[in-house]
């Protein structure tokens, strides 16, 4: 918000404050969608190990 | 004088000229306490006298405030019948940006200028003086700078930056308006705009740049 001073004589504004209102810069995230799934996405969908099964339970030996 | 008062008198400095577009775009005589509402605001804080070197060179923020404010007093003092006494110098114009721009400025600064994506940043932040009937240094940039202007209002709008692209097409408006060829469709630009940026701010560069283009006719 602005930082006024009340005065006799009327309002001052603050130069430094108002300057930095006017300036207005561009965003500074990109919001844009990607054309295609992310790189890094891929590459982690690659190299990632596949996950370890189960193991089997130890047969019983056969009872004769 | 009320808080409210004081933060109204500071909002017409930071709009600038956008402060008075309504009068200028629909032809309507000045109110006086809108003229009041301007010289309250100018005498709170008097435009620089010595405005500083154009950037890169120079101090950027006050730069902008010295042509905003050239915008709102050149339009002020025009549509305002009683005479001015505030002047506002006219500041240095920002340097050219042909089409053979690069994006961004090389290492050594010395071929291509400062690049397309500052310049045309640099002139969105000066949307306010794209406005009918002011002309100037920095309206001349933007007639020698039309690609550069449709490439950052393109990457902006590529990048969701609504507001950014709407203050970079008010300066397409003002050349198309100026009668200069453009390498897009800025009507189309200036609706999809319109449609997708929800900010006020936005909105209403896009109503200014629809006013520029005849895309609406003031209501009598």
């Amino acid at each position: 918000m602005l930082v006024e001073r009340q005065r006799r004589d009327g309002l001052t504004l603050d130069a430094e404050l108002l300057e930095g209102l006017m300036a207005r810069p561009e965003a500074p995230v990109s919001g844009a969608p990607l054309h295609t799934p992310a790189m890094t996405t891929l590459v982690v969908m690659v190299l990632s190990p596949k996950e370890p099964k189960e193991p089997r339970d130890p047969k019983q030996p056969r009872r004769r | 004088m009320t808080s409210s008062a004081a933060v109204a008198v500071g909002a017409v400095r930071v709009l600038g000229a956008d402060a008075l577009a309504p009068y200028v775009l629909t032809g309507r005589a000045l109110l006086p306490e809108e003229s009041a509402a301007v010289r309250l605001s100018l005498s709170a804080l008097p435009p620089v006298q010595r405005p500083p070197a154009a950037p890169p060179d120079g101090r950027e923020r006050p730069w902008l405030r010295a042509w905003i404010d050239w915008g709102l007093v050149a339009v002020a003092a025009r549509l305002d019948p009683d005479p001015w006494c505030v002047a506002a110098p006219v500041p240095q114009g920002p340097p050219p940006c042909d089409d053979s721009a690069p994006r961004h400025r090389s290492a050594d600064g010395a071929v291509g200028g400062e690049g397309w994506v500052p310049w045309s940043l640099r002139m969105g932040q000066l949307a306010s003086l794209a406005l009918p009937g002011l002309d100037g240094p920095v309206h001349q940039a933007a007639r020698s700078g039309a690609l550069a202007l449709a490439r950052g209002a393109t990457r902006a709008l590529l990048r969701r930056d609504f507001a950014t692209a709407a203050r970079i097409t008010r300066w397409l408006a003002w050349l198309a308006a100026d009668g200069v060829a453009l390498p897009l469709d800025v009507a189309l630009l200036t609706e999809d705009i319109a449609l997708r940026g929800g900010d006020d701010r936005c909105l209403l560069d896009a109503a200014i740049a629809r006013r520029l283009l005849g895309l609406e006719v003031p209501t009598t």
